[in-house]
């Protein structure tokens, strides 16, 4: 009984050998299939992998900061450098921008008393409150067909799936992933981005897309809607994912009858970013104020 | 030397070329000053494995070269097994001409690289173009191979060394 188990453990062995020698043997079409199905299946649900890679992402986010942090002391060095040629001529140009400026301050006090003074006369519901989540920007997708960055905010902060995300001039993306540490920001120029948006001037609202250049495009406008360059473009809120009115860019040319959206803010330049919060609700915002102050 | 400490200093060694594949997939990620985000940056992970399926195809089996790809895939948030599959084909291939390249000169190596580069970018591009329902702007793609052909050179030297230390 004994000799036949012996004889069986080494039969074992022998096909477990044997069956290593072919996994060796034909491992890389083995894996070459693995990656195939994996590409396979990231191309039929994109969202299937999303947990995956923000776990990633997480453990190594300390990683990424540390290699990434000399290039971005190089950055800042470039950036003052070159800032410190152009801070006369800058100079002269913020002095004349602060003189325009308090003329359009007095006028923006002006008409802000009037339109609360019209709104307490119609009795308009309060715009919700925004808050910002200031965060730095760590890295980028690395590819010139996908268009994201690495932040290094996530769920600890507050952060959440879809959120507005803006550069120094105005709006550049949204939370697409968020991890415990980092989040991954889909830019408006990447392809599979669509915004809904209003043509300021026009007042028509339309679709903000991504063409993976710096250009963005403009789509379901009615034919008849003319836009003109320098047409601002804002978010419309519709559907409620992003708030009303952040700025995004203006129409800088008009190709074969479309108009092209030129971004207020270099989605690449940005070294720090905010994060919009989605708003609070009114309601609750002025019970909030009516416990915090004790008063009606 | 005992066997002990030469085991020792032979892992040390190893653990050296693994740790330079994870720097070369960590640079990937982080932004550059001058370069953007179309500078190329997919070429660093693939010289390194390119150059070490070339020099060192025993240190590097099938398996890592899947792994590295699969990890940077799943760090760049594009579609993941994609640069898994690339690099397995690259890895494939380079076997194949090892012979050839390893009698090679320099730069009969970098043409080598050049074509492996514009391979993978090449499969990038219409995978991405069907993955969209559209066909991507090609300037982008081509500045792109532009700076990775001329980032072999700048990124070999750390790796010859590597390789001086490994022969040791």
């Amino acid at each position: 009984m004994g000799q036949y188990s012996r004889k069986d453990k080494r039969k074992q062995a022998m096909r477990a050998a044997t069956m290593a020698v072919r996994i060796g043997r034909y491992s890389p079409l083995a894996l070459t299939g693995i990656a195939a199905v994996l590409l396979l299946s990231s191309l039929i649900s994109p969202t299937l992998w999303g947990g995956p890679r923000m776990a990633t992402i997480d453990a190594l986010t300390p990683a990424i900061e540390f290699v990434g942090a000399p290039f971005r002391m190089m950055t800042e060095t470039i950036s003052d450098a070159s800032g410190l040629t152009k801070i006369r001529a800058e100079n002269a140009r913020l002095k004349a921008e602060n003189k325009q400026l308090h003329e359009w301050y007095q006028t923006a006090m002006l008409l802000r008393s009037e339109n609360q003074s019209l709104k307490d006369l119609l009795n308009v519901i309060p715009e919700p409150d925004q808050s910002y989540i200031t965060t730095r920007v760590i890295g980028d997708s690395g590819s010139s067909f996908v268009k994201t960055v690495l932040i290094e905010a996530g769920q600890d902060n507050a952060v959440e799936e879809g959120q507005a995300v803006l550069g120094s001039q105005g709006m550049i993306g949204r939370v697409i992933e968020v991890g415990k540490r980092a989040s991954r920001v889909l830019l408006l120029n990447d392809i599979n981005s669509h915004v809904p948006v209003v043509v300021e001037g026009a007042n028509q609202r339309a679709v903000l897309s991504g063409t993976n250049e710096d250009l963005l495009v403009l789509i379901h406008l009615p034919p008849d809607v003319l836009v003109e360059k320098g047409s601002r473009i804002i978010t419309s809120g519709s559907g409620g994912l992003f708030p009303t009115g952040l700025p995004i860019g203006e129409v800088t040319e008009i190709k074969n009858g479309v108009p092209m959206v030129s971004m207020y803010s270099d989605p690449y330049g940005a070294g720090y970013v905010q994060i919009v919060e989605k708003p609070q609700d009114p309601n609750v915002r002025q019970s909030i104020k009516t416990l915090t102050t004790g008063s009606e | 030397m005992s066997r002990h400490s030469f085991f020792g200093l032979h892992t040390l060694k190893l653990f050296g070329l693994y740790i330079l594949l994870f720097l070369l997939i960590l640079l990937n990620l982080v932004k550059f000053p001058l370069l953007g985000a179309d500078g190329g940056k997919l070429s660093f992970l693939l010289i390194g494995i390119y150059f070490w399926t070339i020099y060192r195809p025993t240190l590097l089996p099938y398996p890592m070269v899947f792994a590295s790809g699969l990890l940077l895939d799943l760090l760049s948030g594009g579609l993941v097994g994609l640069n898994a599959l690339c690099f397995m084909i690259v890895a494939m291939i380079v076997r194949g001409q090892r012979r050839f390249l390893l009698g090679q000169s320099w730069s009969v190596v970098w043409a080598g690289f050049c074509v492996a580069v514009t391979l993978v970018m090449g499969i990038h591009y219409v995978v991405y173009s069907l993955s969209s329902l559209t066909i991507l702007p090609p300037i982008p793609l081509g500045f792109n191979l532009i700076i990775s052909y001329l980032l072999y050179p700048l990124i070999l030297p750390p790796m010859i060394l590597l390789n001086r230390v490994l022969s040791d």
